[in-house]
């Protein structure tokens, strides 16, 4: 890939399997398989994929929020994969998570201030007075005023509860943030709020980003790269410019035509993709897209189709196209 | 169901989501406006309010004799209305002790008895149920099979068993009570917390690297402590009762000091002669507080699940 | 499918008028009313879609229609009239809904029988309200399956919710909403939750169904692109009233209420780079606090002293268009 220097975070191959109980029978669920991705200080990586494609456990595979079954996930050049939970405790600093439900996201019965005050808890000797005006200026970096500390959560809306959560994900000036559909459950008028929120922090605190999210629209409105996924496997990865003017994945190509535009003038006979999402606990063989994808030749389903690069830095996951 | 229009005129809202309190409501108004359409809070509330003043100023109150002063030719006096007089008001038992007085004495070591034990046993149980809940694992597996065993176990038995290895005292009640309730609250705890661990706020506070205990501290218990202040009440009922059926069995308080059960044990045999009253007010004034004691809890339920609480008070308009 | 030519085309016959409809929620500031005096028309072989965002009133519109509100909600007043007949009358209520006005919600699991298979949940539907009878059940019962697009219908008659995928259950749903051959269908966020390739199989099945079977479709949706792909009409609902109404080309193309325009420029699109989001400044409202103008001015960049008076009435601006602004109202429009 085209990284200039050292990617800020990257994972290599990193599977994740775990077991789940379904009845009485034990099966493993298939989340994550030879996920490899690198993130360049300053940029935001989109991440998009429909329910079940793994892109949430990615992302905490990222942060290492999830034990990788294989793999690794370096940070800055140094491989965290093997660190105890006590050496983690200290990457915390690094990385954080913006949550899709802002209502869950803060603990109701605690104020704002001590949400807010607590990575500075954990993490530094800040007290008193001092710790007070870090939360006030964290609250008034993303646009709220320092009257909000000491509320309840319920006092807020969802879009201001998601600046908090926001305020509070950057209290220890982290490097990476990992925004799992963050605009998810905020109304329109709302959202567009929140990502304008996101862009301009990356710019003034120098933030990169992996920005999950099963909208294609906002993720092509704020990412430099774009990597889709489906049933656990990458399908292709590059520049936004490459994803959505030139889709070569055939699932890519159905996924973007799947969107509803705004715009009643766009409307025309669309093909809808036929089938339903496999479960991730029964993957199919070869390209797990092979169950609906209209191209499918007898190798995809034998043979799982390597990423290769089809461009600088567009690389794509099919045998056909 | 009468209505009436908001303060600006016609308002015009909306009708999807959830109602947010709004703020200028505090929490004290609500308390009180949601307590004025629920009898039976208010009588929870009184019964239980008279009850710990007894217990707490009994001695200090005026008129009230001696409870274990005895006076032979006082004897088996009848209650005012059958025969006796403003002297002893609720009459005297089989030593010619003042029955009020003794009641009154008796609610003392109820409430000393039933509270101590329930906190004991909601301190105990409260920190096992966050622990089994949040660390998982073989703790969990421990801590749970520990109350499942606890649960089994009659604990008139391991009362039985502990007065007959160190005698009867009330310390011995209050720790045969407390933990033969402790897992109720590991229970209800452990499985508030199993919900709570999923949520996002929880796991915020592990992505920023929260030590456990600070979770469970800061995060996790200050959401269970409505749901057990509610069982706390509930078992205090229970616990009143406990102590008053070891007291009845002779494991609890001793003689001259009183206590209901005790009471009813030793006024048992004059139900027949010319003794009701002893068994009668006794008897009653268990019943009564545990009664108390319930309605406060059934209305602390009602009003902790904000859904209800909101309805009951939007009933009628306060004032 | 195309909107551009609706209203010009054959005269359509009228089947839904709802006038001055109110529903009101007590809450400590008095009656908060979710929908206030909102006043629509649906006619046959037409696609009427209802847009707002959470809080707007937009699903308990839905269920007004019917009658149907959830307590301590009421009506407070208006009147809903199918073909002539008062739905609010429980008499009429009961003989119309769920036969000749059907309905789908977000969340199918809701409205599934959890304890029953689908063929036995559609047996009972078409036994006790089409009164079918003997093995024309089961003919009936694979049809509508088959009509829904759902493969293999006679193994999927054994089958229960749960086992069932989203996008299945909601085809069911479809399914059972069609059983009753229904005139108009109200669809309250049918692919909300779903996932974009299914919410397309969804919404084109319900696009083609509507257009086979001649029904007309009421689609309440939050998401702009979802209305703008579907329907024919649109309105837009802020704050349990209806601020534009609009044939859906020109909705899109020339939107006149402020928060239309708003949330317009709050959507990114997927077919386009850049653009900025303006999105819309504020918070939606406290559904307590409502001003006594118009719902929209602390929130409106062209709020004048005349809009925090009195809610601007929703007037005709243009053919088929009409929109609840002081500042549209003066502007005379070809």
């Amino acid at each position: 890939m085209n990284q200039p220097a050292t990617p800020l975070v990257e994972s290599r191959d990193v599977s994740v399997h775990y077991t789940r109980w379904v009845g009485s029978r034990r099966r493993t669920v298939y989340a994550l398989d030879d996920f490899s991705i690198a993130v360049a200080p300053g940029e935001t990586v989109g991440l998009v994929g429909e329910s079940g494609c793994g892109k949430s456990t990615a992302g905490r595979a990222l942060l290492g929020a999830v034990k990788p079954t294989k793999g690794r996930v370096l940070f800055a050049g140094r491989d965290v994969t093997g660190l105890t939970r006590r050496n983690w405790r200290a990457m915390r600093r690094h990385v954080q998570m913006i949550f899709q439900d802002p209502y869950s996201a803060l603990n109701p019965r605690i104020k704002i201030r001590d949400s807010i005050a607590e990575p500075f808890l954990v993490h530094t000797r800040k007290r008193g007075a001092e710790l007070d005006a870090a939360v006030v200026e964290l609250l008034e970096m993303v646009g709220m005023t320092a009257g909000a500390a000491d509320k309840y959560p319920h006092a807020f809306s969802g879009g201001q509860r998601q600046r908090i959560v926001i305020a509070r994900a950057l209290a220890l000036h982290p490097s990476f943030l990992v925004a799992d559909e963050a605009t998810a459950a905020l109304d329109v008028s709302i959202q567009a709020q929140i990502v304008n929120l996101m862009v301009e922090l990356k710019d003034t605190v120098g933030l990169s980003y992996l920005f999950i999210s099963h909208n294609l629209a906002v993720v092509r409105h704020v990412s430099d790269r774009v990597a889709i996924m489906y049933l656990g496997h990458l399908m292709e990865i590059g520049s936004h410019r490459d994803i959505y003017e030139n889709p070569t994945h055939p699932y890519s190509q159905a996924l973007l035509s799947a969107v509803p535009v705004p715009d009643p003038t766009t409307r025309g006979s669309r093909q809808p993709l036929r089938g339903d999402l496999p479960s991730p606990m029964d993957p199919p063989k070869g390209c797990r897209f092979n169950t609906r994808c209209p191209l499918a030749v007898d190798q995809c389903f034998h043979e799982r189709p390597p990423l290769t690069e089809r461009s600088s830095g567009h690389l794509v996951a099919c045998w056909v196209n | 169901m009468t209505t009436v229009e908001g303060p600006m005129g016609p308002t015009s809202g909306t009708g999807d989501g959830e109602g947010a309190p709004s703020g200028s409501v505090t929490a004290l108004a609500d308390l009180r406006s949601h307590l004025r359409k629920s009898k039976a809070g208010v009588s929870g509330i009184v019964i239980c309010s008279l009850f710990v003043l007894a217990a707490v100023a009994g001695p200090w109150l005026p008129l009230i004799k001696d409870p274990t002063e005895q006076s032979l030719p006082d004897r088996l006096t009848p209650p005012v209305g059958w025969g006796g007089t403003w002297a002893h008001p609720l009459g005297t038992d089989q030593l010619g002790r003042d029955i009020l007085a003794r009641l009154i004495d008796g609610a003392r070591i109820s409430l000393l008895v039933s509270v101590t034990a329930v906190v004991i046993a909601a301190v105990l149980g409260t920190v096992l149920g966050l622990v089994a809940g949040y660390v998982g694992g073989r703790i969990d597996t421990l801590i749970v099979s520990a109350a499942d065993v606890q649960m089994a176990f009659p604990g008139v038995l391991a009362g039985l068993i502990l007065v007959a290895a160190f005698g009867p005292s009330v310390w011995l009640v209050i720790i045969v009570i407390s933990i033969s309730s402790w897992m109720v609250f590991t229970r209800v705890g452990r499985s508030l917390v199993l919900t709570l661990k999923t949520s996002l706020f929880v796991e915020a506070s592990e992505l920023a690297g929260a030590p456990s205990y600070r979770i469970m501290w800061r995060h996790l218990l200050p959401n269970l402590v409505s749901s057990l202040i509610t069982l706390c009440v509930l078992e205090l009922a229970a616990a009143i009762l406990a102590e008053s059926a070891f007291a009845f069995l002779g494991f609890g308080v001793q003689p001259p000091r009183s206590s209901w059960g005790l009471m009813i044990q030793q006024g048992r045999n004059y139900v027949t002669d010319d003794g009701w009253w002893i068994v009668t007010f006794a008897g009653l004034a268990i019943s009564v507080v545990v009664l108390g004691v319930n309605l406060l809890s059934l209305w602390l339920q009602s009003f902790n699940d904000v859904a209800e609480r909101e309805q009951i008070i939007l009933e009628r308009p306060g004032a | 499918m195309s909107g551009a030519n609706s209203g010009t085309g054959g005269r359509t016959e009228r089947l839904l008028e709802v006038r001055e409809l109110t529903v009101g929620f007590p809450t400590r500031d008095g009656i908060v009313r979710g929908v206030d005096r909102l006043t629509l028309n649906v006619g046959s072989h037409e696609r009427l879609g209802v847009v707002g965002e959470s809080g707007s009133g937009k699903s308990v519109m839905g269920l007004a229609i019917l009658g149907m509100v959830l307590p301590p909600g009421r009506i407070m007043g208006g009147s809903v009239r199918w073909r002539g007949e008062d739905v609010l009358d429980p008499a009429v209520a009961g003989r119309v809904r769920g036969r000749e006005i059907a309905m789908i919600f977000q969340d199918p699991m809701v409205s599934l029988n959890p304890l029953k298979t689908v063929g036995s949940q559609l047996r009972e539907l078409l036994r006790r309200r089409v009164g079918l009878q003997g093995p024309a059940i089961r003919r009936r019962s694979l049809e509508l399956l088959d009509m829904v697009g759902i493969a293999n219908p006679g193994d999927r008659l054994k089958s229960y919710a749960y086992e069932l995928s989203g996008g299945m259950r909601q085809r069911v749903m479809i399914a059972t909403a069609l059983a009753c051959e229904p005139t108009l269908v109200i669809a309250d966020e049918p692919t909300t939750g779903l996932d974009v390739t299914i919410q397309d199989q969804i919404l084109t099945l319900l696009h083609d169904l509507s257009a086979e079977l001649g029904m007309s479709v009421l689609m309440i949706a939050h998401d702009l692109g979802v209305v703008a792909q579907f329907c024919d009409r649109v309105q837009v609902m802020y704050a349990g009233r209806i601020v534009e109404r609009a044939p859906i080309n020109e909705m899109f193309a020339d939107p006149q209420h402020p928060y239309s325009l708003g949330l317009l420029h709050s959507v990114p699109r997927v077919d386009r780079h850049g653009g900025e989001l303006t999105g819309i400044p504020g918070e939606p409202l406290d559904r307590a606090r409502f001003p006594p103008g118009c719902a929209f001015e602390p929130r409106c960049s062209e709020a004048r002293d005349l809009c925090r008076d009195a809610p601007p009435p929703l007037l005709k601006i243009a053919a088929m268009r009409s929109v609840a602004c002081y500042n549209r109202h003066g502007e005379t429009r070809a």
